[in-house]
């Protein structure tokens, strides 16, 4: 089937063959197809830097909890189940850290110690790092941070007992966790 | 007609690179997905490995002396040798329940804990020296495979 128009002069002229439209579609379809992956592959691309942004404020901070632990083996006990010392070296190692990433949230928290407590050092409170809030604040509680994504990590340690000192064959696990600033806290401080 | 021919014949052209262009897209996007997953996994791996390295390896120590020093379980004495070991066999036990991992650790010829590695698709291993009061010098290994 042809498609013709007749010009003013009355001379018939062709527009398009049914067979070249035919050809076309799937050019267009496959076009069509290709942007839309392209804008998804684009949205992707977004999600795995933010991801890699957390990753990359977690391991800062981690890195340098494990680096001030390695460097004073008799200093204050970092991971303990003596409450009275609060894991002090850890809070300090935590206040210590030089220009974290703004706009996140950093929680701190002791898992597997070797204690019967599920959570040492001062029961449920987690060290947290809020807003524009200096590293030495205290969040309790996690339920308004498990809403936003996160990176997390474990780090290894020696349990150290009331003198300072590392205990052979104690090892507790230190969990850093990271996770986008909730713009309503943000807005708060 | 001829002039008709030769555009259907650019647009099959046109029709075979656009299809040729977003499979090898899809087909390298997705590669690198995975090999990114594997990267983490490989590296948060070799960090475990080598924190509980310097755990073990410091906790082969005479606290009373230096603990920054490393020394041969020999020198340590039996009854000290078997708290630690007993310490290190609990605390790393309960690493290995929590992570779904696979442990392993070998001072020298002696195996501290854990059996060989089996079916475990990554694995990273550190090592350190440990030194004897007299000199000789052993090597520490730990494995962790997932």
């Amino acid at each position: 089937m042809d498609m013709k128009m007749r010009s003013k002069s009355g001379k018939r002229g062709q527009v398009f063959a049914i067979d070249v439209l035919f050809s076309i579609l799937p050019v267009m379809m496959i076009l069509g197809a290709s942007l839309q992956y392209a804008y998804l592959g684009e949205e992707q691309m977004k999600i795995l830097s933010a991801d890699s942004q957390r990753q990359g404020a977690m391991q800062a901070l981690s890195e340098h909890v494990m680096a001030e632990y390695r460097s004073s083996p008799d200093g204050q006990p970092y991971v303990t189940a003596e409450p009275d010392y609060a894991c002090g070296g850890l809070k300090d190692a935590i206040g210590n850290a030089p220009g974290m990433p703004q706009g996140y949230e950093y929680h701190v928290r002791v898992e597997m110690p070797s204690s019967s407590e599920e959570h040492i050092c001062l029961d449920d409170e987690l060290w947290s790092h809020g807003g524009t809030q200096l590293l030495d604040a205290y969040y309790v509680g996690m339920e308004s941070s498990t809403r936003l994504p996160g990176a997390s990590g474990i780090r290894f340690m020696l349990e150290y007992d009331e003198e300072g000192r590392p205990i052979p064959g104690q090892i507790a696990g230190v969990s850093f966790t990271v996770w986008d600033a909730d713009p309503a806290d943000y807005a708060k401080t | 007609m001829m002039r008709r021919k030769g555009l259907v014949a650019i647009l099959d052209g046109l029709l075979a690179y656009t299809v040729a262009f977003t499979a090898i897209g899809l087909v390298a996007l997705l590669s690198t997905t995975a090999q990114e997953a594997n990267l983490k996994t490989t590296y948060t791996l070799n960090v475990w490995a080598e924190d509980l390295a310097d755990a073990v390896g410091m906790s082969l120590t005479d606290g009373a002396e230096d603990p920054t020093r490393w020394l041969d379980p020999d020198s340590i004495g039996d009854e000290k040798e078997a708290e630690i070991r007993e310490a290190l066999t609990a605390s790393l036990g309960r690493i290995e329940a929590r992570l779904g991992v696979q442990i392993r650790v070998e001072a020298g010829a002696d195996t501290i804990y854990g059996d060989r590695l089996a079916g475990v698709g990554e694995s990273a291993t550190a090592k350190r020296f440990l030194v004897s009061s007299g000199g000789s010098v052993s090597v520490l290994k730990v494995e962790v495979g997932i």
